[in-house]
């Protein structure tokens, strides 16, 4: 009508091609950037279906193009790593039966350790169900419980106690109502020292707190020192696999 | 009469299980204990395979032939842990709706499955569960997850057996959700309501203080819903807790989990 109105002979159309799936994804991403976090496990999905198209699953490259932190698209596909079954448990409709995606990522380090592969008895999915039967029987309090199974896994084959630690993790597996103290094996020494250095941490963290940066303006010595303990710090939460992007 | 009304729930109702039931409450209480359980709406098997058949039908574009339905029909279950009622109402749907053979498996998927469909306008999603109560469940799932997984399809129904009216405009509102549902309950449902015209209002106190004892928390039910409602496969937990409520201090005659 428009056109009509100022007598042009046609109307000018400003085509747009259609958008392909990629992009569609890539837009739908971005756009959510900007909005509310997605729920881990669909975000996972939609990478999946996006790794997929432009078969590319190097997380560097897909977190550029996504806009994604690089440490959430290795979320993602920790949870792409478990069976569609678990996927869905994580996507249940009823609170009361949905399991957090934070249980599967906490549990994933257990799963795919280097000792555990070495344990003839030890089946991924068989553990995840024991494990999940434990969390429904609350005897495992809180999913940050497996970063202590996980230091177990590790300080046994520095002690060279490996067949303890098989033995234990498999009765731990076992019997659903077994807590997770049940597989302590650290050296009293390991304990004192983790205690040691959180005392410490603190007293630097209120140190460093109350530092007043112009007063220290001119301290060249001091910031370097500070700028090599955080790398240092990220560096080894990074080891962990906790998130530096909090 | 009662044996016959509550045939098939998912743990026995005999004889026995009823008279224990009555037994917790004092003989001057029972004949109120007995007119609720006269007035359970139970659902069973066949109510619900015809509130499946009639809800499908009922949907625009759906036709059992493929060729005169419009775009793809995609049916997903809510609610997906073995034994539950999202995997008890698909399998219910399936047979209600003769899709039960092999050459209907193609249009019926799992909630983690659906990106891959890659919806477009012109698809219709049907996700299927039994029941509606306060609307926050399906609220809050399609808020956390569907709402993406879903992205891109032209029409999403969530189909259920039953629904409180309030909670089927609840999530209306706050959700793209087409709500369909066979059966429908307003506020003459709730018991405790003043609205309820089946019981006077010193019964209403008496069943009360029973609930009360079955669940502190919620007495009437999730969301103070005051249902009387129960499917075979499992008590809703919007039904008054004197009902299905399970511990040392009551024992509830659908009780939720085994």
């Amino acid at each position: 009508m428009c056109a009509q109105e100022v007598n042009l002979p046609t109307v000018p159309v400003n085509e747009v091609a259609e958008p392909t799936l990629v992009e569609n994804i890539v837009t739908m991403f971005q756009i959510h950037k900007l909005r509310l976090d997605w729920e881990l496990m669909p975000t996972a999905l939609k990478l999946e279906l996006l790794m997929q198209k432009v078969k590319d699953r190097s997380e560097r490259r897909v977190a550029a193009l996504t806009g994604l932190d690089q440490a959430v698209v290795v979320r993602c596909k920790k949870l792409l790593s478990f069976p569609r079954r678990y996927q869905e448990l994580m996507l249940d409709a009823d609170p009361e039966k949905r399991i957090k995606a934070d249980f599967f990522i906490e549990l994933y380090p257990i799963l795919h350790d280097r000792l555990t592969a070495r344990f003839d008895w030890f089946k991924p999915n068989a553990f995840t169900d024991a494990m999940l039967e434990k969390h429904e029987s609350r005897a495992l309090k809180a999913v940050t419980e497996f970063r202590f199974v996980k230091q177990q896994l590790n300080n046994s084959v520095k002690a060279n106690r490996i067949g303890l630690m098989s033995r234990r993790l498999r009765e731990f597996a076992d019997d659903p109502t077994i807590p997770v103290s049940h597989l302590a094996i650290d050296s009293i020494k390991t304990a004192a020292s983790a205690r040691k250095i959180a005392k410490s941490a603190k007293v630097l963290y209120d140190v460093i707190d109350s530092l007043d940066p112009n007063e220290y303006y001119g301290e060249g010595e001091l910031w370097k020192s500070l700028e090599r303990l955080s790398e240092l710090i990220r560096k080894r939460l990074k080891q962990l696999g906790r998130r530096i992007d909090k | 009469m009662w044996l016959n009304d509550f045939v098939g729930y998912r743990s026995a109702v005999n004889q026995g299980r009823i008279e224990e039931w009555l037994q917790q409450f004092a003989a001057k209480d029972r004949d109120v204990a007995a007119r609720v359980l006269d007035t359970v709406d139970f659902f069973g098997p066949d109510r619900i395979a015809h509130a499946f058949r009639a809800g499908l039908a009922a949907l625009p574009g759906w036709h059992t032939s493929a060729a005169q339905r419009t775009g793809r029909w995609i049916f997903v279950q809510m609610s997906s842990s073995a034994g539950d009622s999202g995997g008890t109402m698909i399998h219910q749907f399936r047979l209600a709706n003769r899709m039960a053979r092999s050459v209907y498996d193609r249009m019926f998927v799992f909630p983690s499955m659906l990106v891959q469909e890659q919806l477009t306008a012109d698809d219709t999603v049907v996700l299927l569960d039994d029941f509606v109560g306060t609307g926050e469940q399906a609220t809050m799932a399609w808020n956390l997850s569907f709402s993406e997984l879903v992205a891109g399809a032209g029409t999403v129904y969530l189909m259920v057996v039953a629904a409180r009216r309030r909670g089927r405009e609840r999530v209306q509102s706050n959700t793209n959700l087409l709500v369909h549902a066979a059966h429908e309950f307003d506020d003459s449902d709730d018991l405790f309501g003043d609205d309820c015209q089946h019981f006077t209002a010193d019964e209403k106190r008496t069943f009360k203080k029973y609930c009360e004892r079955a669940s502190k928390k919620t007495p009437a039910g999730f969301g103070d819903c005051g249902l009387l409602v129960v499917f075979s496969h499992r008590c809703p937990n919007d039904s008054v807790a004197a009902l299905h409520a399970s511990h040392s201090r009551w024992r509830g005659l659908f009780p939720r989990n085994d």
